[in-house]
């Protein structure tokens, strides 16, 4: 309570024109035991703690709104010992607020856009991991017709990782899953070539391959289902300067809300921050908007992918139950969809 | 006996009482575990407190293409604690009543409260408590829930081959509801609901639909489930949805927003107009109450007190009765929603709690409304990011259809809908007779202009 009532100190006292200021704590510890009758016994402990500030002010047309999530996996006492570093993290979203008040609206129909590293998470998740999910892939998926097929470019590489990712940051750990099954890295897209799926025991018996720990419940008294664990696009060789002086017209996307994937691959997601892009340079902000497409057809039009690799800090999927998700990327430049005027 | 059919223990109904004795906290009804745990908080230092106690009993069958592949009965006990001390509120959960978990909740609620800041507003509710209510059935009929579930998956096998029923989930659950404050208000109620949740997708060979999904609840068992809220009609949309193909243009036009798309459009317009919003400044409708935001055709209503839904509430989660309150009536803002707290805030009268929102139907029907659409879409799914507060949209049209000359001509695919809620209500230029009753709120068809529909 004291590191949330300091932020909203901090941000009553030097941000006086704002409308309003939510700042919000959550902390979710989920432990776990698991015996089974096959033999697994296991023991998990996986804390994620994150502040949601949400800041809120009038613009010219009416009320603008912004939001960031900081912390990540981790107990409170891990993550804000100390919030001193939360206030020019602040301080940026608050100057980031003002620029999208005095923003503009995205112009309606397919651009050239760079998805910074918070936006190419989301994508990993919702526009692909979700159609290689094996029970979606028995419900009729397209993944389940494109296997061993080129998907993307052939820049384009995703994984759904075990334990805490490649670099050890991934917001959730997960070694064993709610099966018992031992956790292993699962490459969905190789070189853009659609390699695997998610499996659990059922699905992994019905495709006739072994299970790859992906089955996960959130509470004691749900079944475990085919779910994502720490989704990410391999990070490439690109500058993400070189990347955006690319574009000639375009956008670049750096925070998304919520998402949404489909059974025909077309994925969308909502966009709350970003930038348009003019020969080559950052111009004004933009609104609010939504982004989409066909992931097996944007995936092709991939031409840079950024050396960077950054971790979501509060992903939660949504399948029937909630579960806490990592997901992560570099910045991808591609063609897509954007919703606007 | 079938094989479903319960068996052991069931526990009686809570019955009205206040005792708050020395019984053990595990043996207590509901009402009096959660009037114990308001007045102990009360003894620790509490200023006042109040305890919303809920158990439940679930069944639950789930099914997907290949059958029946989950049975689950699932008890749930737990309680939230809400205490008020020098103006300041802390609240805390638990589950089960054991004394340990007792006392922590306790102290956690009471540290809660001690570092919150102080309001006015904090406090508990005054109000009279009322005898216990009961609606919907006891017990499921598990034999006959097990059968209505093969049956719909039969039916579909038989008139719909092609479609994959991803998953279908027919739940009945009993819940109780007990609340207590140190003011003396006691409230208990009782639900017998049944739900049922279906999505669904096509494939012929390697052609794919866009999944869907819908669901309903009633208070008593579904004859037939393909029958229950919209299922059978996005069913038929589904199959009607193999090729699709983008709008031939971006244009501005008309969008037939389907029931199901405008319940979830009237929750982001009941977020718009809840008191909450009116607090923070977050709301395009301050100062605009008794004037006309939308067209005279079109009224949001909200009715958690209506025993027609099953999915309303007799009192809030702070022991007031609801009441059923005209939002928007033929056009003109009738009210913001303001729940207790915000009345305390905002100096107004309590109007809202719960949520349970409809729209009125109109008198067109909806094959006059689509043959009127010039040019525009059938918007039966918006997947779209979360409104801003301004209320402008953009999203996906899924499930979704073109419709040009007064006929739907072909399923859409990366078709986006973008425009702004509060020229969208305006702009609204019919409201359909037919409705679709989904247990929580019962939903028309919606014939708005204005809408900004683009391809890539």
């Amino acid at each position: 309570m004291a590191v949330v009532a300091e932020i909203d100190d901090y941000v009553t006292r030097t941000r006086p024109g704002l409308l309003n200021a939510d700042i919000a704590l959550s902390t979710l510890a989920i432990e776990k035991a698991l015996v089974t009758s096959e033999g697994a016994a296991t023991y998990s402990y996986v804390p994620r703690s994150n502040v949601m500030v949400r800041l809120a002010m009038q613009a010219n047309d009416g009320v603008v709104d912004i939001y960031q999530v900081y912390g990540g996996f981790g107990d409170f006492e891990d993550r804000f010992e100390s919030v001193d570093w939360m206030f020019e993290a602040v301080d940026r979203l608050c100057d980031e607020l003002r620029e999208k008040a005095d923003g503009t609206y995205c112009e309606a129909g397919a651009h050239d856009v760079i998805l910074d590293s918070d936006l190419a998470g989301i994508l990993a998740h919702e526009a692909i991991g979700h159609t290689c999910e094996a029970d979606l892939v028995l419900g009729g998926s397209v993944a389940g017709d494109n296997l061993g097929r080129q998907v993307a470019s052939e820049k384009f590489t995703l994984v759904d990782h075990a334990g805490r990712g490649p670099d050890g940051n991934a917001s959730i750990a997960i070694h064993v899953d709610d099966e018992g099954t031992p956790c292993r890295d699962v490459t969905i897209i190789e070189n853009g070539v659609l390699r695997g799926f998610l499996h659990n025991r059922e699905t992994a018996c019905a495709f006739g391959v072994e299970p790859t720990g992906n089955a996960r419940a959130y509470t004691f008294s749900d079944e475990p289902l085919v779910r994502m664990r720490n989704t990410a696009i391999k990070p490439g060789t690109d500058k993400l300067e070189d990347m955006i002086a690319s574009i000639d017209r375009g956008y670049y996307l750096k925070r998304s809300s919520n998402g949404q994937a489909d059974s025909t691959s077309e994925f969308m997601f909502g966009v709350t921050q970003g930038y348009e892009i003019r020969d080559g340079e950052l111009g004004r902000a933009i609104r609010d908007t939504t982004i989409s497409g066909i992931a097996f057809d944007m995936l092709k039009t991939i031409t840079h992918v950024s050396d960077d690799l950054t971790w979501s800090r509060g992903g939660m999927c949504g399948k029937k139950q909630l579960i806490p998700v990592g997901m992560g990327g570099p910045a991808v430049k591609c063609r897509i969809n954007l919703g606007g005027r | 006996m079938g094989l479903l059919s319960r068996s052991g223990r069931h526990r009686p109904p809570d019955r009205p009482g206040k005792t708050t004795g020395a019984a053990a906290l595990a043996d207590m009804d509901g009402i009096d575990f959660a009037a114990a745990l308001a007045e102990r908080a009360r003894r620790a230092g509490a200023d006042a407190a109040q305890a919303a106690h809920v158990a439940t009993e679930q069944f639950e069958l789930d099914a997907d293409t290949g059958g029946v592949n989950l049975v689950a009965t699932k008890h749930g006990d737990s309680t939230t604690l809400t205490v008020f001390r020098d103006e300041r509120r802390g609240t805390a959960e638990l589950t089960g009543r054991d004394e340990a978990a007792v006392d922590a909740a306790i102290r956690n609620a009471l540290d809660t409260a001690d570092a919150a800041r102080p309001d006015p507003a904090n406090a508990v509710a005054e109000v009279r408590s009322a005898p216990p209510s009961r609606h919907g059935p006891e017990q499921a009929d598990r034999d006959g829930m097990l059968t209505a579930v093969r049956d719909y998956l039969d039916g579909i096998r038989a008139r719909f081959p092609l479609l994959r029923i991803r998953h279908a989930i027919y739940t009945f659950e009993d819940r109780r509801r007990s609340f207590a404050n140190t003011a003396g208000t006691h409230r208990q109620e009782r639900r017998g609901v049944h739900r049922f949740g279906t999505m669904f997708g096509a494939k012929d060979g390697t052609r794919s639909t866009s999944f869907n999904y819908t669901g309903a609840s009633a208070w008593e068992p579904f004859e037939r489930l393909v029958e229950a809220g919209a299922v059978e009609s996005l069913i038929a949309d589904t199959m009607r949805s193999f090729d699709p193909r983008p709008v031939p243009e971006k244009f501005i036009g008309d969008v037939i927003v389907t029931p199901s798309c405008a319940a979830s459009i009237a929750g982001t317009l009941a977020r718009a107009l809840d008191g909450y919003a009116l607090m923070g400044g977050l709301t395009p409708y301050a100062d605009r109450e008794g004037q006309t935001i939308a067209s005279p055709a079109f009224s949001l209503l909200n009715r958690p007190a209506d025993a027609r839904f099953p999915d309303g509430a007799d009192f809030d989660d702070c022991g007031v009765a609801t009441r059923n309150a005209d939002v928007i009536r033929n056009g003109t803002f009738e009210t913001f929603l303001v729940d207790f707290f915000c009345s305390r805030k905002l100096g107004r009268r309590q109007n809202a709690g719960c949520r349970n929102l409809v729209i009125a139907p109109g008198e067109r029907g909806i094959d006059d409304l689509i043959r009127e659409t010039e040019r525009g879409i059938v918007l039966a799914r918006f997947s779209g990011g979360v409104p801003n507060h301004k209320l402008d949209f953009s999203g996906v049209a899924k499930n979704s259809f073109y419709v040009e000359d007064g006929e739907i001509r072909y399923p859409l695919i990366e078709t986006m809908a973008s425009g702004n809620f509060q020229d969208l209500l305006m702009n609204i230029r019919g409201v359909s007779s037919e409705s679709t009753d989904f247990g929580g709120g019962a939903f028309p068809y919606l014939a708005a202009s204005g809408v900004t529909i683009s391809r890539p």
